[in-house]
Formats: C-alpha cells, structure tokens, sequence
C-alpha cells in the first residue's frame, strides 16, 4: 500500500544535531513540519502541519505547542504501542528549556549578549531538538505500512552535502566565539573614569566606561593600528592609527566618510572640527550612523595632528537596539575624548 | 585709500596763520669757523656708522617774546655713502605762511677734504606741505646742498620768527630730539619773558632738562634712532619735548570753542535749508541722515585755512553761501543743522597721525589736525566727519576711529575716538548650480557694511562705467576666480545708509568629469581673502587690529542626476582673538547650505601675540575651505 505521506527513516541523532546547529534553528522548523505530518498520518487526528513549520521561532505559540506536541508525541507512541523513552516530567523539563532558549534569542534581538552565550543558547537548543529524534527514531522504525523514502542512513544527498560542508564551518565558528574569548581576555582592562595614555605619550583617551580592555593588535584591524581597545558590547570598538604626515585631516576624514558610504545602508555622516584646548591643533570628529544588516552602527574617526602626524581614534558600534541605545552616548563621548597628550 | 583721504584731509590744519612769507629765504653768513667748530666737536666722522645717515647736532635755541617767538635751529648732518646723499641730500623745513618769517643764516656743505661749498637763493624751494592737496596752508621749505658726495657733512642754521598776534590762540611747539637716525648731540635753549609763561614736558629719556628763572636748558647725547616698523604712528613713538604757553586743556578748549561759536553766530540762510531739507513728518534719525547728506555730499571740502581761520570756521553762512569749506567749517554748519533740529553735539578735535592719548601730555592745539562732530544718539556715541562723503552716519569714518581725540565738551583731557568692534563687515551670499556638463553657474551677491561700504564707495563711486567695471573685475580676480569674468550690478552706491551691495554672475566652463562623482573643494573666498590681509607684521611695537566679521552664505545645488553625500566639516574653531563657525545643512537630496562665519573684534595685539594671532589667522584660513562629495544617483 503506498501512502499519501512519505517517511523519513530514522536519523542519528549526532548528524541531526549537526544540522540543527549549523542552521541556526532553520532546519528546526522543517524537523517539526515533517514530524508532525507523520504524527497525523499515524494518529489521523486534525492536525495542521504546515503551522509547525513556525513554532521554534515563536516564544508565545511555544506555550502553547510544545505541550500539544508532546501530548501527539505520547499518542502516536500509545498508537504503535510504544513505550516513550523517558518520563512525561522531562517532557515539562524539554519544554520549559526549550521556551527559555527561545525567549533568550528573543530578548537577544534587542539586548545584546556576548556571543559565547549565543554559542552555547544554540548548542543546547540543537542538543535538545536531537534529543527529541530518540524519541521519532523508534516510531519510525515502528510504524507499518507507509512508505519511506529512499536515503542513505535517512539523508539525502543534499543533506549529506551540506554536513560534510558544516562541519568545518561550525568547527571555524566556534573556534573563532572561543579563541575570540580568549584573545579579549589577553590584555589588561582599562580603568573607568580614567585617562589612557599611550607608552610613547603622544595621545590619549578619556575612558568614560568600564568593561574597556585593550586587545591585542590586529584582533579588529589589519595589524597596522597602534592601539586596539574592545568595549563592553560585542561589535564595540577603538582603533588608534598614526596615519603619519602625508595625510591631512581633511584627506582622512573625506576617506572615512566615503568609505562608511560605501559599505553601510543608510548613511549619514556628520563632521564637527574645534581646537583642542589650549591650542591650534584642530581636532576632526566625524560621527556616521546607519545600519548593517538591520542593526543600527556607529562610526567614528577622532582626527588631530600631533607634531605635524595625524592620528585617528576609529570607533565602530555595532549592536542591538537596546543595547546600541545603553552604549551610544558614552560610545560618542569616548570618541569626543580622544586627544594628545601634552594638552592641558 | 585710507592713506589718501588722509592725505586729501589732514590740510584742515589747526595751525596759526600769517599772510605771507619773506622774499628771500637766504640769508648765508658764510660762517666757517662756526661751522668747523661744530663739526670737529664730533671727533673723527670715520668712526661713526657708515651705513646710515647720523644727525651730528641738533641745536635749538628759543626765544619767547611779548609778540613773537624767534626759534634758532642749527642742524649738521653727516652723509657717509653715495646711497644717503642720493636719498636724503635734502633739508626740509616746514613753516606756515601766514604766521612765521623763515630765514636761512648759515648753510652749507663741507666735503671730505674739507672744502666748503656754500648754500645760495637757487638752492632752496618752496612747495605746499602736501603736495596731494594744492589748498595746503602749510609750506615746506626744501633745501637741496650743493655739492654733497659720500663723507660729506652738511651745516644749516636757520631762524623762525612767529608773530603772536597773528595766532588765534596760545603759542605752542613740539621738539624731537629722537629721529629716524642717530643723533649724537642735542641742545634746546628756552628764555622767555615773565608776561608769557611757558610750560613745558619733556618726555625724552635721553634728554635732560635743567629750567632757571625764565629760561630752560635741555640737552641730549647719543640719542638712539627711533627702531621703525611696518605699522605705527611715530608720532606716537618719538622722544620730544613740548612747550606751550596754554595752561590747561580747558583753555585750548575754550580756545578753540570760540572760534566755533564766533562761526555760528552769523548763521543766516540756516533756516532756509532747513526747511529744504527735513519736515515734520520726518523721525529723528531722518532728519539726522538728510542733513548729514546735505553737509557731507553737497558741501564740498576745500581747504581754507587762511589768515584768521586756523583754528576759527568761516561762517556758517558764508559756509552755506559757497557749499564748500574744509573740516572746521563743515563742522560748524553740521553743529548748527544739528542744534536747528534738537540735537545737542559737539565738536571733537583729532589727532589723526596719533593713537596714543598718554603721548600727548601737555595742552596745546598743535596735535590735533581735524576737526568731527559727535552726539549723542539712542544712548550711543556718534560721531560724523563732515568731510567724509561715504559714510553713513550711524558708523564713525574709518580713518578717525581709535585716534587720539579731544572733545570739546566735557572731555578733561585727550583720550581715543570710539573703535567699531568690528571695522570691516561684509556678508557674502554664493549660489553654485553645478551643471550636469561639468561646469557651475555661480551668483554672488556681497554685502559690504557700514565701514567697508564706505571704502568701496570711496573706490568707485565717482568712477567711470568702464573704471567701475575694471575695479570689480580685479577684485573679483584677486578674491574668487582669475579666470572668470562675470557681469556686475551694483547697488547702494550713493546712498549712504545702505550696504553696497555687489550682485555677480557667471559661468564656468566644465573642470570635472561630470560620468564620475564629485569631489570638490570651494575655498571660501571672502573669509579666506579677508584674513590674509590682516597678518601682523610688526616686530617693534604693538598695532590695533581693527576688526572684521565676514559672513559667508553658500548654497552649492546639484542636478538631479547627483545627491550629496558628504558635507564639509562644522567649525568651532574659538579663540581668545576670535572664532570660526560653520554650520552645513541638507536641504532635500541635492542641495548643501553651508554657512560660515568668521570674527575678530578690534583690540591692541603687542609684539608677543604677534606669532599667536598669525597662527591663529592661518589656522582659519586653513579651515575656511568647503569640502563636500555627491554621488550620481543609479
């Protein structure tokens, strides 16, 4: 008997992890829209497949859901006489972990967390939907009369392409959060409410915030800044350069403003020149805004010629909405405190 | 051009007048032995400096008389190359017409061997003091020595008698030991009878004063050439010793108070050009700007400083019957066209080759060379200079401001006419269409205020079409484009209360690749040209800056098929001196509105500031230029 759905042979649970992780979640929504369609061919009760498809991304539906999941779970396993793998209590225990894990990644759209977190939210979340594959993997094996598809170790050809492909890729992403971690954590922090001076003397950095650090050079740059310092948000940072004495600040402040233009949406940038105190050294602020990749972004240049040189404070903000919000002032106003270091 | 007006103006010479001079100004002695004597006094001629004129002697002897003062002077000079006797072989000795007698009694030339060479009548020449104005009342006696070669020394003694009775008012006469060379001896000689008391100051460091019973003795050595510089007054700066036989500034003023009194009391015809000139409809201000207008551009300045109108107007009468007369008579005329309309002023002498009231220390009309009006205005001071025909009335001319004054009002003493905080205001408006063919179209209209309208109209106001024409042109090359030639209008030319207001237009041909964004820079024309003029150059003494504001309006518009990108940079440059302020804006997609404003009020910058206050003007101009970038819109 051929039947109107398709089965997926059973699957490893380590390769469904691989494929949950490596797809942030996505292949998540595909695993609950198929599994729920055989849950329903199986039960025959009045289910909606497709409606699946969106309940990993939705905090509020997941309330709701994800009981009613496990309850098709319990009776599709009751229909095959199938004794489930573990107690109803760590159904509770799924569900509530795997709301949280959602309701992170919700407030983490507006609050930003260091990415470790991220790592480790969707470690667990891939760990937990792989777990629920111990407890497909027997109905599959069980239930008769359906037809199933065709695949080596139940992937497809596609799948096995894009694990062999993901592999290295998540292996690359984790190694860059974990070494990324460990390079920031490399140098010494930088005291709030304290002036940075640079070993050479010739500027320094009012730090207004704390959880500054400096890192190590060419962690943001291309190894030719002469200072790097990482701020408490995640994509928050200062880049000091001497651009030496062919360049003006005119020649470098356009250069900036021209390439903020071209590589981020929506831009608009502003540039402000005073004195610094006490002197004729002039001193460029250029503050751009815009968005990458739909988070707001803040860029800065802090120029001033120090004997005859000019030097550049870059500054890039990059952060969640909230987040971008808490860090924006005190971001600019470290921009603003950039200066040399025999002012007054 | 200041230098000019100053040139055309400072022959309203307060100064006591005679009819006429002597025939015969020579009257040589040929006395060698007087001669020989002075000079070998100085010891070896070889020992002094090669390079530069020296001043071997200076000797003046005084006598103060009931009704005359006979001033003796003897005066050797030593000319050690052929450049000085080229540049300073003259003798110039000034004398008013009217007033004194001027008689040279021993003068000549005695070579390097020794041998004398004798001054005669052909020798000698009269010319006008300022040689600009023919009307001068002043003359110069110029005496070229015969004879004169490198080594040479040069004696001349002469006497100058001045009739007292022929002066209107007190006998006054200031000395400078110190001169622009060295002088190794100086002598003055005062004796003066009991019935004319004499006062006397000496503000020479090098000189000593000894005063007996109705003489005084002063004498000098080895005084140092006064160090020059690019811009002072020197009058301000010299060593010298006054006499005067006034006794108070209140008398001068009193003095000189008369004088304008005694021409306001025959005022007849006042009152028909008044009625002329305003109505009652007319608010104070109004009536103030038409007679102001009446007196400064339909009276014409012509100086009469004749016999008995040194220091005393003609009449205002006589002053309205002719429509012309020189600063005092002016005055006069305004003072009484004031009062006619309830305006209570006041004349105030000035000083116009003097800033420094503290030089001027003892009282005598012999300082002062011109003559203004002030009032009072809406709590402010005003003050006109009849004589100017470009300025409005509500800015005080240019070339008095921050002279030293005396107002004969209720001033105790001389002290600065009032300075504009800003003398030199100017409002520029530039709109730049940039053209999709790579070229601009480019509208200015500049505003010149107050002072600066009244040098531009000083300019060209009384200039031919074509003359006019060429004056934009250059300055139009000098400030904004050499290449381009736009076409002018100008508008409040003559009518003072306005701006002079400059419209041009032009167009560029293409200079940008129009396939390709734009990039470009403006230099801000006005602000930039205006700073450079300002650079402080002297290295000896203070200066007084005047003062500038520039405002500069730039509207740059871009064709559709570009949008801005990148505006030039916001300014706060602000200093001790002044400031630079910009502030761009967007105004839709392609147009920027930059606005740009530079400042620096008038005050006194010594030789210390002078590397600061230089800095401080390059930084600005370095900063003055507009930098923005637009992208073609896909």
């Amino acid at each position: 008997m051929s039947s109107p759905v398709r089965f997926r042979p059973a699957r490893s649970p380590l390769l469904e992890f691989i494929l949950h992780f490596s797809t942030l979640g996505i292949y998540s929504c595909f695993w609950f829209y198929y599994v729920v369609r055989e849950f329903k061919y199986i039960t025959q009760r009045s289910l909606t497949p497709f409606m699946w498809f969106f309940v990993p991304w939705f905090f509020l539906a997941q309330l709701l859901a994800l009981p009613t999941w496990f309850n098709e779970l319990q009776t599709t396993e009751k229909q095959l006489r199938l004794k489930p793998k573990w107690p109803s209590v760590v159904n509770v225990l799924w569900a509530a972990s795997f709301i949280c894990a959602t309701l992170f990644l919700l407030v983490a759209q507006y609050v930003e967390f260091p990415e470790i977190y991220w790592l480790s939210v969707l470690i667990f979340t891939a760990t937990l939907m792989s777990l629920l594959q111990l407890r497909i993997n027997p109905i599959r094996e069980t239930v008769q009369d359906v037809e199933f598809i065709s695949r080596y170790k139940g992937f497809s050809f596609f799948e096995w392409c894009y694990l062999f492909l993901s592999v290295p890729f998540i292996l690359f992403i984790v190694y860059t959060i974990l070494s990324t971690a460990s390079i920031l954590t490399d140098i010494e922090a930088v005291e709030a409410d304290s002036e940075y001076v640079d070993t050479e003397k010739a500027y320094k950095v009012a730090v207004s915030q704390t959880q500054w650090k400096r890192v190590k050079i060419g962690t943001y740059s291309d190894g030719t800044a002469l200072e790097e310092l990482k701020g408490p948000a995640n994509d928050m940072y200062f880049l000091i350069f001497n651009n030496g004495e062919n360049q003006t600040l005119n020649s470098m402040a356009q250069w900036r403003i021209s390439q903020v233009y071209d590589e981020v949406s929506n831009p608009q940038c502003t540039e402000q020149r005073e004195y610094v105190p006490s002197t004729l050294n002039v001193k460029a602020e250029v503050v751009c805004t815009g968005t990458v990749l739909g988070d707001s972004i803040l860029i800065t240049s802090t120029l001033l010629s120090i004997d005859g040189e000019i030097y550049e404070m870059y500054g890039n903000f990059s952060a969640v909405k909230y987040t971008f919000e808490q860090y924006k002032n005190e971001f600019l106003t470290m921009a603003k405190g950039f200066g040399a270091y025999d002012e007054n | 051009m200041m230098k000019t007006r100053l040139a055309l103006l400072c022959l309203c010479l307060l100064i006591f007048v005679t009819k006429c001079w002597a025939a015969s100004f020579v009257e040589n002695r040929h006395d060698k032995q007087m001669m020989v004597e002075l000079i070998g006094q100085k010891g070896e001629l070889t020992s002094l400096d090669q390079n530069s004129l020296t001043k071997l002697f200076y000797h003046v002897d005084v006598a103060v008389l009931n009704k005359s003062v006979e001033v003796k002077t003897t005066i050797g000079w030593y000319y050690p190359n052929k450049e000085i006797v080229q540049d300073d072989g003259v003798e110039s000795l000034s004398f008013n017409q009217h007033t004194d007698e001027i008689v040279i009694t021993n003068a000549g030339v005695m070579s390097p061997k020794g041998e004398f060479s004798w001054l005669r009548e052909g020798d000698v020449n009269v010319i006008d003091s300022d040689t600009i104005n023919v009307f001068s009342e002043s003359k110069n006696l110029i005496v070229s020595y015969p004879k004169l070669q490198a080594g040479s020394v040069s004696v001349i003694e002469y006497i100058r008698k001045t009739d007292l009775n022929k002066l209107e008012g007190t006998w006054s006469r200031i000395f400078y030991p110190q001169n622009l060379t060295d002088t190794l001896s100086f002598k003055l000689n005062v004796n003066w009878q009991a019935e004319k008391p004499l006062q006397y100051f000496n503000a020479s460091p090098d000189v000593t004063c000894q005063e007996s019973t109705r003489s005084l003795t002063c004498k000098g050595a080895l005084i140092k050439a006064l160090d020059s510089d690019d811009n002072f007054h020197y009058r301000d700066r010299l060593q010298n010793i006054v006499l005067t036989q006034a006794t108070s500034w209140q008398q001068v003023k009193g003095i000189v108070l008369n004088g304008f009194n005694k021409a306001r009391s025959e005022n007849q015809g006042i009152n028909e050009v008044m009625s002329e000139l305003v109505n009652t409809d007319m608010g104070l201000a109004q009536k103030i700007t038409a007679i102001h207008e009446f007196v400064a551009r339909d009276v014409r300045y012509v100086s009469m400083s004749e016999a008995g109108h040194a220091i005393t107007p003609h009449n205002v009468s006589t002053t309205l019957d002719r429509r012309f007369g020189d600063c005092k008579d002016k005055s006069a005329l305004l003072l009484e066209m004031l009062e006619n309309i309830g305006v209570e002023a006041y004349p105030v002498l000035i000083a116009t080759q003097r800033e420094m009231p503290e030089a001027v220390k003892v009282p005598s009309t012999g300082y002062f060379n011109h003559v203004v009006v002030c009032f009072d205005y809406q709590n402010t001071q005003h003050c006109i200079d009849a004589t100017d025909a470009y300025t409005d009335w509500s800015v005080v001319s240019d070339w008095v401001q921050g002279k030293v004054s005396l107002a004969l009002h209720n001033a105790p003493k001389p002290e600065t006419l009032q300075k504009a905080k800003y003398r030199w205001k100017l409002n520029a408006k530039i709109d730049i269409q940039l053209l999709e063919t790579g070229g601009q179209i480019e509208k200015q209209t500049v505003a010149f205020v107050g002072e600066y309208a009244s040098a531009v109209r000083q300019q060209i106001a009384g200039a031919t079409k074509k003359e006019r024409r060429e004056w934009l042109e250059e300055v139009y090359h000098d400030v904004v484009n050499e290449e381009a030639t736009p076409t002018f209008q100008v508008n409040g030319l003559h009518t003072l209360p306005s701006d002079v207001v400059v419209e041009s237009e032009v167009e560029y041909d293409p200079y940008f690749d129009p396939s390709e964004g734009i990039v470009l820079t403006e230099f801000s024309p006005w602000i930039s040209s205006e700073i450079e003029q300002f650079e402080f150059e002297n290295t000896t003494y203070s200066e007084v800056f005047d003062g500038f504001k520039i405002v500069s309006e730039m509207i740059i518009r871009f064709p559709d098929i570009w949008s801005a990108q990148s505006l030039p940079a916001d300014l706060n440059l602000v200093t001790e001196y002044g400031s630079l302020t910009r502030e761009a804006k967007r105004n839709g997609t392609n147009t920027i509105i930059v606005k740009t404003v530079a400042e620096m009020p008038a005050r006194v910058i010594s030789v210390q500031e002078a590397e600061q206050f230089n800095a401080i003007l390059a930084s600005f101009k370095n900063n003055s230029s507009v930098e923005y970038t637009a992208n073609k819109v896909e």
